[in-house]
């Protein structure tokens, strides 16, 4: 027996104004951090993040700003960002710009009172996901993407339902229930669609990514260039770098001999030629100011040393401002690709300037490629023999061998007791050798290195720090700090021995992954010193104790990170018209290679396998032609007979018992159709259906 | 063969006619994100940087999957104008529509309206040429359809169909054609807004156009005050009048208080006095409008005449109403208030002379009231009335 539809009871508690309201609070939250997950704001604008989830909670409360405020923060924060370019310059216009619109989201999100404010909010996440493109090139980026590509779907579909349902309320004055609080929209098939929605866009994204053309008309990528992190100036009383457990990539280095590995490498970076007791620091840090020595003419005279170094390729991230890290003594440098915003572009090297800095022509924008070819360097090591002998002017040397006025006496004492307690000799050879008539540089170097090593321990619990002269603190009394201390300390003492030598800051060591390749990460941050050998060159020494394990493996979850972010900065920030032409030769070269024959093969089965899709969806069709037919008419029955005799039928009527009593004859049609339809599990002809359905539809009720 | 090429000539002819059927509107927001589009894709190219070429990608594939679910929306909902009830010009009435989603994907966010076309009404320059016109809401005669406000389904179920109400104030009686069924769609996103337009062909004959009766106007008091002055005249029959009509002997169930004692005690036969029933008059109204009436002012007075049709019909009166071209002779039967007001709401409103009762078989006793505009001539008339301003005339 065919019975009216039954009411079923749902219990559902997510309303549709609670969803959107979630959804929007998810979308700016993660429009803010993909800003801030860059790295370059102070903790406290870290904040702004929380502006989102205060305005849920001040909408659930039902507190609302004043009207007024939110033109007020606006304004602040523009006058805000305006401040920070006229103080720092056309370079921080970047910085700007994200704190401006970081300001401007906190604002509209507190601020919001409509549905239109959402918009303006979602409008204004969108821009600040876009400038995060320019402030986190990391992998955090993407996957916060995917988090605000969700959300942002979400909450933009639901803001439209409220919007559209607000809006016609409003103007109908119906007093039926308010959009916000309907629960039945937010059902499971509303996920679902949404989700689908969502892929569909990030496909869609990925889908313009790939394919379409890098054809890039100009060089705005300078307006990206990243500024240097590394900093000019150490000072010993602060947090040494042993303390970071960061694992941002610093660098990936491919090609080194896993002999060389183990042997410890050394990420050569920022040089500091001045030393005082309180820290050290590089002079003249502005390169505009040091004189780029060009490198490009001895490129090619330059040898390379089979029996030592090789070649190695160093992906370094933009952390560094120009600077380019290197292994040791660099013969030769050659870019492959990337470090310009634009990946089509390269930036060249620059040459060397005053502090023996590898340099490129301007600052990075994103992941540099460059080879390097030269001496892996490390503690004891010197570098093989060149065709011109290095040298040192009077004024370098002068420089390297300066150390702070009114030393401490007891400073030169331990200079003392380390160069005689390394000699073998008797007491007064050592006291000539100290004087330079016995021993050279190499050999105070290694005396000096074996008395730290000795009498010093490797400590990160800060036993220097709130001294006015931490470094005398450590040499003389605490005897016991980390690789800048030891690396500073190192250093004062070789110079007041007559060593020209300097302070190096780099990264050390490194995690090997499976396909060899090194990676330097934040952690691997260490400090180091340089001294001058004549006729040599610069040597690497390092007199800090080895603080732990320094050779690491990845392997596992590691392993899998590192490989997704490789992928990231290969493939995606490094994706350039030249991975897009590969990609289309592979392919062309893959359908050419496998044939007609093969073509054909493929053709036939991907038709038959459509064919086979085709007739089981139109099987399925058909079957659910049948149920539709018959839920149609019985809808469209009941209507007609709730217009003819005001009044719904009962719902334990049959659709027969409904029409009884009522004349026109095309209702018993109806119902005969109907029965046909369900008791019969036939199709009628749509034509008949909607003869049927356009007959009770102009049925009117009977005119008072 | 010729079967084929009339099919694909048809699907050829059938895909330009849906296009042309479409109409695709940006909102501000919309607007906003295609000029973010635009600059974005600009920046992108410009400085090379591939994730702003993510974001990039994110912004166009939005607007592409945009238009597809805006499309799918529309497809999946079909519209049908269902019969309305009665329709008054100045009240606010409710169309009823039923949307039916005939896909298996969901609908969301469906905004229904219709667009009504006023069939015109030359009768304003056949009556005059001085009168003036300053209300906004005068008939329009420009063939422009008019919009109705618009009703919101924010979910439609694969398969369901659900009736929703369409609001719409008529502004003036008459007949609209149904110019459009309108479906409309801002989701998923609210940057576009995308509208299919339904040909009223679809619909049934009847209803592709409906009958906007004219406007309601309190005419109840007038109504009662009519009755009091024509009064009511005798029926010609036994009834509960108060005049005495004959005497009849005496039947058993007749009230005792009624027998006539003297007569019975002078002729010996009991009898019993009957009064003469009364019945209320015929009334007939007339609309009289002279030349140089106003607009306004004859669409008040057919306002008033069809209002007190309406009030005296309710109260039991023989009614019929007369105009120029137009006569309905006084019943009180059911379907009269139908008639009067129908004529009332297509009648063409000219200066000119009545029609005579006796084409419509009225008695010559018939009372009439007439409705008089411009200083139109009340020969003939034994009430004359003053129309009754429409409720919010001269309002925007």
């Amino acid at each position: 027996m065919t019975t009216l539809a039954t009411s079923r009871r749902r219990r559902r508690t997510l309303t549709l104004g609670l969803a959107h309201e979630l959804g929007l609070c998810a979308s700016l939250t993660s429009a803010t951090l993909i800003v801030l997950l860059g790295g370059v704001f102070p903790p406290w604008v870290w904040l702004a993040a929380l502006a989102p989830t205060l305005s849920l909670a001040m909408a659930r409360g039902g507190v609302t700003a004043p009207g007024f405020s939110g033109t007020l923060l606006g304004v602040a924060a523009l006058g805000a960002g305006v401040a920070t370019i006229v103080r720092g310059g056309l370079e921080s216009a970047v910085f700007a710009g994200g704190a401006t619109l970081l300001g401007l989201l906190s604002a509209r999100s507190l601020t919001r009172r409509t549905l239109a404010h959402d918009q303006q909010a979602i409008l204004l996440g969108l821009v600040l996901v876009l400038a995060g493109s320019v402030l986190n090139v990391g992998l955090s980026y993407f996957f916060v993407l995917v988090a605000y590509a969700v959300s942002t779907v979400w909450a933009l579909s639901t803001r439209q339902l409220l919007s559209g349902a607000e809006q016609t309320s409003t103007t109908s004055g119906s007093g039926a229930t308010k959009p916000r609080d309907r629960d039945d929209v937010i059902t499971p098939l509303f996920f679902a669609a949404s989700a689908a929605v969502s892929l569909a866009v990030l496909g869609a994204a990925v889908v313009v990514f790939v394919s379409f053309p890098r054809i890039g008309f100009g060089e705005l990528g300078g307006l990206l260039h990243k500024e240097s992190q590394l900093p000019a100036s150490v000072g010993f009383g602060g947090n040494p770098r042993g303390l970071s457990t960061s694992t941002d990539v610093i660098a990936r280095v491919r090609g080194v001999p896993e002999t060389l590995f183990e042997d410890g490498l050394y990420l050569r970076g920022i040089v500091y030629d001045r030393i005082t007791l309180e820290a050290f620091s590089q002079s003249a840090p502005d390169a505009s100011d040091a004189p780029v020595v060009d490198m490009r003419p001895s490129l090619t005279s330059l040898a390379y040393d089979p029996s030592r170094a090789g070649r190695v390729e160093v992906t370094l991230t933009p952390i560094a401002g120009a600077l380019l890290f290197t292994l040791g003594h660099t013969r030769t440098a050659l870019v492959l690709g990337g470090g310009a915003a634009n990946p089509n572009r390269s930036l060249g090297i620059g040459g060397r300037d005053r502090h023996d800095e590898l340099r490129a022509f301007s600052p990075l924008s994103s992941p540099l490629r460059y080879e390097l070819r030269g001496s892996v360097s490390a503690p004891g090591v010197v570098p093989a023999p060149s065709s011109t002998a290095p040298t040192l002017s009077d004024d370098d040397r002068a420089r390297f061998l300066e150390t702070p006025t009114n030393l401490d006496p007891r400073l030169r004492a331990i200079v003392d007791t380390a160069l005689r307690a390394g000699a073998s000799t008797s007491a007064v050879d050592a006291v000539d050798a100290v004087d330079g008539d016995g021993i050279d540089g190499g050999q105070r170097a290694a005396r000096l290195r074996r008395y730290l090593l000795t009498n010093f321990r490797y400590s990160l619990d800060g036993e220097v720090t709130g001294s006015t002269e931490p470094l005398k603190a450590f040499l003389l009394d605490a005897r016991a700090g980390h690789c800048e201390l030891f690396a500073g300390g190192f250093a004062l003492l070789l110079r007041m021995a007559g060593v020209p030598a300097r302070v190096v800051g780099g990264f050390q060591g490194g995690a090997r992954a499976d396909d060899g390749a090194v990676v330097f990460q934040m952690r691997h941050a260490h400090a180091w010193v340089e001294w001058w050998q004549d006729g040599v060159g610069w040597v690497v020494d390092d007199a800090t104790p080895e603080p732990g394990e320094a050779r690491e493996h990845l392997s596992g979850l590691d392993a899998l990170v590192e490989g997704v972010r490789r992928f990231w900065d290969d493939r995606v920030v490094d994706y350039a018209l030249e991975d897009q032409q590969d990609a289309l030769r592979r392919v062309s070269q893959a359908v050419a290679g496998r044939g007609l024959g093969a073509l054909l093969v493929g053709g036939v089965v991907v038709v038959v396998i459509m064919g086979a899709l085709v007739a089981l969806r139109r099987r399925l069709l058909q079957r659910a032609s049948v149920a539709r037919q018959g839920d149609r008419l019985t809808d469209e029955l009941v209507a007609a007979v709730t217009r003819l005799t005001g009044a719904r039928p009962s719902s334990t009527s049959t659709l027969r018992e409904a029409v009884t009593g009522l004349s026109p004859r095309v209702l018993h049609d109806a119902v005969d159709a109907c029965e046909r339809i369900r008791f019969g599990g036939e199709a009628l002809p749509s034509a008949r259906v909607q003869a049927l359905v356009d007959a009770l539809r102009a049925l009117a009720p009977p005119k008072r | 063969m010729s079967t084929l090429v009339a099919r694909l000539w048809r699907a050829f002819v059938g895909a330009f006619t849906r296009a042309s059927r479409r109409r695709l509107r940006p909102t501000s927001s919309g607007r906003w994100l295609l000029f973010l589009a635009l600059a974005v894709g600009f920046a992108a190219m410009n400085t090379g940087n591939n994730l702003l070429f993510f974001g990039w990608g994110l912004v166009l594939s939005a607007i592409v999957i945009s238009g597809i679910l805006s499309e799918s929306t529309l497809q999946a909902a079909t519209p049908t104008l269902l019969p309305p009830d009665e329709l008054r010009a100045l009240r606010d009435e409710r169309l009823p529509v039923v949307l039916q989603n005939e896909r298996r994907v969901p609908a969301f966010g469906v905004e229904v309206s219709l667009a009504l076309r006023p069939r015109p009404r030359r009768a304003a320059s056949r009556r005059t040429t001085t009168a003036t016109t300053t209300n906004a809401k005068a008939p329009r005669d420009d063939g422009e359809p008019v919009r109705t406000g618009a009703t919101f389904e924010l979910r439609l179920s694969p398969g369901a169909s659900r009736t929703s109400r369409v609001p719409w104030r008529p502004e003036q009686r008459g007949v609209v054609d149904v110019d459009s069924l309108r479906v409309a769609t801002a989701a998923p996103f609210g940057f576009f807004s995308k509208e299919r337009i339904f040909d009223p062909s679809r619909l049934p004959a009847a209803l592709r156009s409906l009958t906007v009766l004219p406007a309601r106007v309190d005419t109840r008091a007038l109504g009662h005050a009519l009755w009091a002055r024509l009064g009511e005249q005798p029926a010609g029959r036994a009834g509960n009048g108060d005049e005495l009509f004959s005497l009849r002997p005496y039947r058993a169930g007749d009230d005792p208080r009624r027998i006539a004692w003297r007569r019975a005690a002078k002729t010996g036969r009991v009898v019993v006095r009957e009064h003469e029933a009364t019945q209320s008059r015929e009334l007939l109204v007339d609309l009289r409008v002279g030349p140089g009436a106003a607009d306004d002012d004859v669409e008040d007075a057919v306002a008033t005449a069809a209002s007190l049709v309406e009030d005296l019909l309710e109260d039991g009166h023989a009614v019929g109403v007369r105009a120029c071209g137009l006569l309905v002779a006084p019943d009180r039967s059911p379907r009269q208030r139908d008639a009067c007001l129908r004529a009332l709401a297509t009648l063409d409103v000219v200066a000119g002379p009545l029609p005579s009762l006796a084409r419509a078989g009225a008695q010559a006793a018939v009372a009439v009231v007439a409705v008089v505009v411009a200083g139109a001539d009340t020969e003939g008339a034994d009430v004359v009335v003053t129309p009754l301003a429409r409720s919010d005339r001269g309002t925007a």
